[in-house]
This record gives C-alpha cells, sequence and structure tokens, in this order.
C-alpha cells in the first residue's frame, strides 16, 4: 500500500532530532535506513504523523578505534560493518554475520543504531552485540546513558530505549588476543529472516574454553545469552558433558511456534548450533559426529 | 508540514527540480513523477527487488526511499543505465540466454546485476546468486540469469588489459 | 530424430534458410524490456484517470448491516465510494464455471457484495479517488457493520448434514466433483505383495506473478466506448463477458493487452 500522510523533518543534529522526538512524543518515528520503517509504513502497520530523518547528522557516523574501544557510529550502513578493516580486525563477528543480514541493497541503507531500536528477534545484529558485551550509548536531552547489550533488549520490538532518546553510537571491546568467534544462522533462503541462529565469541587456551558468550537469537522475544555455556569453560569437553549443556539450553529457552517452525524444532536447532558452535571453536569434529548435527 | 517539499537531484544525468508531499517514495517518483516507468513495483516493501535503481552509485530499493531523501542524490535507473549503453554486452547476454520471459524483474535484475559485476570480477555462481538474492524471478527459476551474468563476467575479464 | 538425407551434401529439410525447426530464435520483444521500456498495464497512465481501491470483508461468511462511508465520501480528493447495490445498476452478476468442466455449480457472483459477503475479502465497496494513496487513506475511514454468520471453510465436512448450506439455491455445498475409475482397481490391490498408503495434505496453491494484477478502464462516455487496458491471458473473453455483463455491444468493447507480467493461468479468468 502506500504510507499514511506525515509531515517530514531533516534532523541537523543530535540536539534537534531529541528536539522534536520531546515534542512529538510517540506520534514521531526516527528514520535512519529506513529498511525496516518504510515497510511498515508500506503496510500501514504503522503510521507516524511525523518522521524525523536523522540520515545527515554526521555526528552518528564513523568507525573508531582509541584505548582498546571499536566505537560504531548509529548510522553505521551494514555495508559498511561488512567492508571496514577496523572490524574485521577488532569484531570479526560482526563481519561475518553482517553478511546474513538480508540482501546487497538492503544492506546498503540499513543501519546498525536502526537495527538495534528495532530489535527484531530474528535478527543477527543484537545477537552479536549480546555476545560481543556491547554498550549501547543512547542520549537524551539531559544526557548520555550506557546500556549493556544484554540489558538493552527487552522484548519482541522492545527495548531500553525510550521515546525520547536517539541510540548514537555502540562500543566494545576489541578482540582479545586467544578470541574466537561463531556465526551460523538456520534460514529457509539467504537472507531470509532466521529460524532459529547464535552469535558466539569465546576465549580459546589451551584446546579449552576460558570464555564462551553464545547469544541465540529467533528463539525467543530477544537474543539469550545462554547460562548453559558456562557448563563448557574451563572444562575439558566431552559428547556427555556436551549432552548435559544442550540439555540444560533447552531447558533455558522457550521459543515461540510460528508458521516458520514449532517451538520443539527451534529447541533442536538451537542445541544444534551449541554443538556446531563448540566442534568449530575447539576444532574438535568429533563434538558433532554421530549425532543428528 | 505535511505539504510538498521542494528537491532538487540529478536522474540519469539529468536535473530535476520537483514538488513533492513526503510520503511519495522515490519509486512512485520516477514512475508518475517522471514517467520513468522501467523501474516496476512487485511488492512495496522492499522484499521483492523489481524497484532495484542505483542512487550515488550503490543499489538501493526505491521503494524504500522517500523522494524528499534523495534531495542532492544522483540516481540512475533501468532507462539510464541501457542508454548509456553501460550494460549493452549484459543485455546482449541476457538475449542470447534468453535469461527473462515476462520482464517485470529483469530492469530490478539487471541493475543488480551490473552492481556485482562492477564489485566482483570473478565469474563465481555461488557469489551471483548471493548479489541477486534479493531480486525475484517468477518465470526464469533463475538458471538462465546466473549464466548469462557469469558469461558476462567472463567476457569483462577477457577485456581487462 | 534422423532424417535421412538423399542429397550428396549432406543438407536435410531441417537446413532450408526458411525453416524455424531446431533453430534458436530470439524473441522479439525482448529489447523493450530489457531497456525498462515495457508496456505494462501497471505502467500505464490516462488524463485525469481514477484509482480505485476495494474495501474488502475480514469475514468468511457475514451478512453487511451497514455501510458508512460519509465521512469518506468527503475527504477532498475522493471522487465516489460505491456499494454492491449501485453498482448492481450498471452490471449484472455472473456465473463461475468452466464448460470443460461439466457439472461445476457456482451461484451467481455480484461485482461487489450485496447483502452478504461468501468469502475473507470480499469486496464490499469501491473507493475512487485520484490517487490510490488517497484511496487507501479514504477505505480507512468507511464503517461497515457486519454480522457474522458460520464459516464453512473445511472440505471434509462441508457436504455434512449439519453443516451450513452457503448457497441454498444450489441444493449443497458441493461445488464439483470427479471420480476416476479405470481398470478393476480393487482386485489390484487385492492381489498386490504390498499396498502402501499415505495422505497427502496441501494447501491451496495459486499462482504468484510479480506484476499485481492490473486493469484500465476507459468509458468514453460521448462515443459509448469502453477501452480495457488489461495483463490478462484472454483478451477475447473480457471482451465478451465486459460486453454481456455490461450491456454492451461487442463492438463497443475493446481490449488491449500489451506487456503482462506473469500470470501462469490466474489472470486468464475475468
Amino acid at each position: 500500500m502506500k504510507a499514511s500522510a506525515f509531515s517530514y523533518a531533516r534532523a541537523t543534529s543530535v540536539a534537534n532530532a531529541l528536539e522534536l522526538l520531546v515534542a512529538h512524543g510517540d506520534r514521531a518515528k526516527v528514520l535512519s535506513g529506513g529498511q525496516s520503517l518504510m515497510p511498515a509504513m508500506n503496510l500501514r502497520l504503522i503510521s507516524p504523523e511525523l518522521i524525523v530523518d536523522i540520515g545527515e547528522i554526521t555526528e552518528l557516523r564513523g568507525i573508531a578505534v582509541r584505548d582498546g574501544v571499536l566505537s560504531i557510529g548509529a548510522l553505521t550502513r551494514h555495508v559498511d560493518l561488512l567492508r571496514s578493516p577496523e572490524i574485521a580486525a577488532h569484531a570479526p563477528l560482526l563481519t561475518e554475520a553482517v553478511a546474513h543480514v538480508a540482501h546487497p541493497a538492503i544492506r546498503n541503507r540499513g543501519t546498525l543504531g536502526g537495527s538495534l531500536a528495532h530489535a527484531d528477534p530474528a535478527s543477527e545484529l543484537p545477537a552479536c552485540m549480546v555476545a560481543l558485551n556491547a554498550s549501547i550509548i543512547v542520549r537524551g536531552q539531559t544526557g548520555e546513558r550506557r546500556i549493556t547489550a544484554g540489558d538493552f533488549f527487552t522484548g519482541i520490538y522492545e527495548t531500553a530505549l525510550s521515546a525520547q532518546e536517539l541510540l548514537v553510537a555502540v562500543e566494545l571491546p576489541v578482540a582479545q588476543k586467544n578470541s574466537a568467534h561463531f556465526f551460523h544462522e538456520f534460514a529457509r533462503r539467504h537472507g531470509d529472516y532466521a529460524i532459529a541462529g547464535v552469535a558466539a565469541r569465546a576465549i580459546v587456551q589451551g584446546g579449552l574454553f576460558t570464555d564462551l558468550r553464545t547469544a541465540f537469537f529467533a528463539v525467543g522475544g530477544r537474543p539469550i545469552l545462554a547460562k548453559a555455556a558456562a557448563k563448557l569453560v574451563n572444562v575439558g569437553i566431552t559428547p556427555a558433558l556436551l549432552s548435559e549443556a544442550s540439555a540444560a539450553l533447552g531447558e533455558e529457552l522457550d521459543p515461540q511456534d510460528d508458521q516458520q517452525a514449532s517451538a520443539a524444532m527451534r529447541q533442536h536447532l538451537a542445541k544444534m548450533l551449541l554443538a556446531r558452535c563448540a566442534s568449530a571453536l575447539l576444532g574438535r569434529p568429533d563434538l558433532t559426529a554421530g549425532g543428528p548435527v | 508540514m505535511t505539504a510538498p517539499m521542494l528537491i532538487s537531484l540529478e536522474v540519469n544525468g539529468e536535473c530535476v527540480d520537483a514538488h513533492v508531499l513526503p510520503r511519495l517514495n522515490l519509486a512512485d517518483f520516477l514512475r508518475e513523477h517522471l514517467k520513468l516507468t522501467g523501474t516496476h513495483i512487485g511488492c512495496e516493501h522492499g522484499v521483492c527487488g523489481a524497484c532495484t535503481v542505483r542512487m550515488n552509485g550503490e543499489i538501493v530499493r526505491s521503494c524504500l526511499m522517500l523522494a524528499v531523501q534523495t534531495h542532492g542524490a544522483s540516481v540512475v535507473t533501468i532507462e539510464g543505465l541501457s542508454d548509456s549503453g553501460e550494460i549493452a554486452d549484459l543485455q546482449a547476454a541476457f538475449r542470447d540466454r534468453n535469461a527473462l520471459q515476462c520482464g517485470f524483474c529483469t530492469p530490478g535484475m539487471l541493475v543488480a546485476a551490473q552492481d556485482f559485476l562492477k564489485q566482483e570480477t570473478e565469474p563465481d555462481r555461488e557469489r551471483i546468486r548471493e548479489h541477486l538474492s534479493g531480486n525475484y524471478c517468477r518465470c526464469t527459476g533463475y538458471q538462465a540469469i546466473v549464466d548469462a551474468v557469469e558469461t558476462t563476467a567472463r567476457a569483462r575479464m577477457g577485456r581487462k588489459p | 530424430m534422423k532424417v535421412a538425407s538423399t542429397n550428396p551434401d549432406g543438407l536435410t529439410v531441417l537446413d532450408r534458410p526458411n525453416s524455424y525447426i531446431g533453430k534458436v530464435v530470439p524473441r522479439p520483444n525482448l529489447e523493450r524490456l530489457m531497456q525498462g521500456r515495457g508496456l505494462y498495464v501497471s505502467d500505464m497512465e490516462l488524463p485525469r484517470m481514477a484509482h480505485v481501491v476495494f474495501l474488502r470483508s475480514p469475514h468468511a461468511h457475514a451478512k453487511i448491516i451497514g455501510i458508512d462511508a460519509i465521512e469518506a465520501r468527503h475527504m477532498p480528493d475522493v471522487i465516489a465510494i460505491v456499494t454492491g447495490k449501485e453498482l448492481a445498476t450498471v452490471i449484472t452478476p455472473w456465473v463461475g464455471v468452466l464448460s470443460h468442466l461439466k457439472g461445476l455449480k457456482s451461484a451467481p457472483q455480484h461485482a461487489i457484495a450485496i447483502d452478504r459477503v461468501c468469502w475473507q475479502g470480499e469486496a464490499v465497496a469501491a473507493v475512487v479517488a485520484t490517487s490510490r494513496a488517497v484511496a487507501e487513506d479514504a477505505a480507512e475511514i468507511v464503517r461497515v457493520e457486519y454480522e457474522e454468520l458460520e464459516a464453512v471453510t473445511d472440505m471434509r465436512t462441508a457436504l455434512n448434514p449439519e453443516t451450513p448450506m452457503i448457497h441454498p439455491s444450489l441444493g449443497d455445498n458441493l461445488a464439483f466433483e470427479r471420480n476416476l475409475d479405470a481398470g478393476s482397481v480393487d482386485a489390484a490391490f487385492a492381489e498386490s505383495d504390498e499396498v502402501v498408503e499415505a495422505d497427502f495434505i496441501f494447501g491451496r496453491h495459486t499462482g504468484v506473478t510479480l506484476e499485481p494484477r492490473a486493469v484500465v478502464a476507459d468509458w468514453n462516455v460521448a462515443e459509448q466506448r469502453l477501452t480495457i487496458y488489461q495483463g490478462t491471458q484472454a483478451p477475447h473473453m473480457v471482451q465478451n463477458i465486459a460486453a454481456l455483463h455490461l450491456g454492451l455491444t461487442d463492438s463497443q468493447v475493446r481490449v488491449v493487452c500489451k506487456d503482462v507480467g506473469g500470470s501462469f493461468g490466474i489472470k486468464v479468468h475475468i
């Protein structure tokens, strides 16, 4: 359909954008890349009265590394993440994950800030931020807040961002020595919404995990950092132990039934993802051999 | 202000000034205001790829862009891409391989394929399919399209000094 | 296929200069399609052309108690809101059967539902405006009051006596039945070493074209002539049926069909 009528304002700065959001409250919507907002408007699922276009705010662009911290501006497009040498060097999980986001034309416009603020449960980047323990930087008229990724995503299309705040940047520690990453998602076709997926960051030393963060997505209302992964840390992993961790993961997850997959199927896929993750990161093909993985 | 706004942009090398409503998307602007109907609308919500155009050198979904966002931009549609001769070899390959039937997806497909050919010179079929994964075709089954893009990539590689 | 050659040069009838058999012949319309110069109905614009959007029933079976379009009619750039009753004064209902499926039953269908809707999505009003966007805006504020009736949506129980009959004039809910009984099937099963049985459940199938359905109709009141531009597989049928139901002669109706963005059988019916 054609979108309902609305007013349009091109924000000149973050302060200007915030003024407009405060003045119009929930009758205004922020336009970043537009790759999720515009479809919703073209389907008339939402009809904002004012669109605040933040696309020209230069302050929100840029990828920089300083003092061991990688800082990514909210307007960084998916294609920018894909091509960035800084991201490849310091957060290679993102380089791999963003290749799974939709299609080239979408990646040329879609932004990191937009993806995180939209918080689609099946999307890749929120899970990556949780796995990387990123801080989401948010600004309101009263100042800036830093919200840990794990606390930022609160539900389906719900975040800790208030209607009068703007997501301005993401910060995460650069990849350490011995750091490894794993990403996989199951989808019907390349670029489709994931049926189940995992974004993982680990520290591997002497064939053991000394740290393992596995953020599962599309298996609930928000990315889930599996507590079950703790069973695999600082211990030699046997198929029996993996089985235990797998069972614990199943207890932790409460996925939805929908047209794409049943809850049982999502649970099964999540367990497979855990096994593949452990197997790939430790170079242990025996962990996925023999079972239905 | 829901009133019309003034935009100035370049379309296929031509300077365009227009007053448009904020709600008008780029695809409708191109088709209805500029009568460039080669850019097609298949889904209006960004999944089918029929509306793909090139903006500032990169492919975008014109149905997901507002015309008011293109102020100051340079847009190239299938008509511009075709008339400049930039994709003459790709079009010839499509013809020889019969890589279109109804032709509705074809403009978007050609714009996306040319985007692939400009970025990657190796004719890798997997990479071609990945790059075209956002363009639906309901008629051909894609095989002939991939063949035509691969053939063109190979020919262009051969032409490089 | 081998064609014997009696010619000393080894040439056969397939080598005749005017023979298309075995030759690859590029289609003549590819150029315009590849240049973005296709002639699809979706791309057409006639001077002062209006756009129509249909308001559709969300219910599978319901009585239409009332349609309140007063506010919508007064919106700027809205030309008309037309209900089934009003439209019935210019178009007669049709019966959708196929002559090659003998026994197919169907009740007369109005162009727009009158008093009752029988399927989810059946049109209850047409909203005409100067643009599709405005027509969609107006459609959002048309208020329709429905009284929901029991819906019949399961083929397996449709013929049970307690299932409501949707079209009493047809006698039952059976649209069409075909029995294929060739050979002695029972005997064949009885004599087999192994009989394998399975249930297959399919969803409904349809062709899904990239170009949506598109039609432009131009009634020239001065000349009493109707020109229909449609993406269709059967322009002559469209002409016949339009003339028949609109009370026109065939010679008053012209159907033009140029490029079609996919049909796969679904754009072959009216």
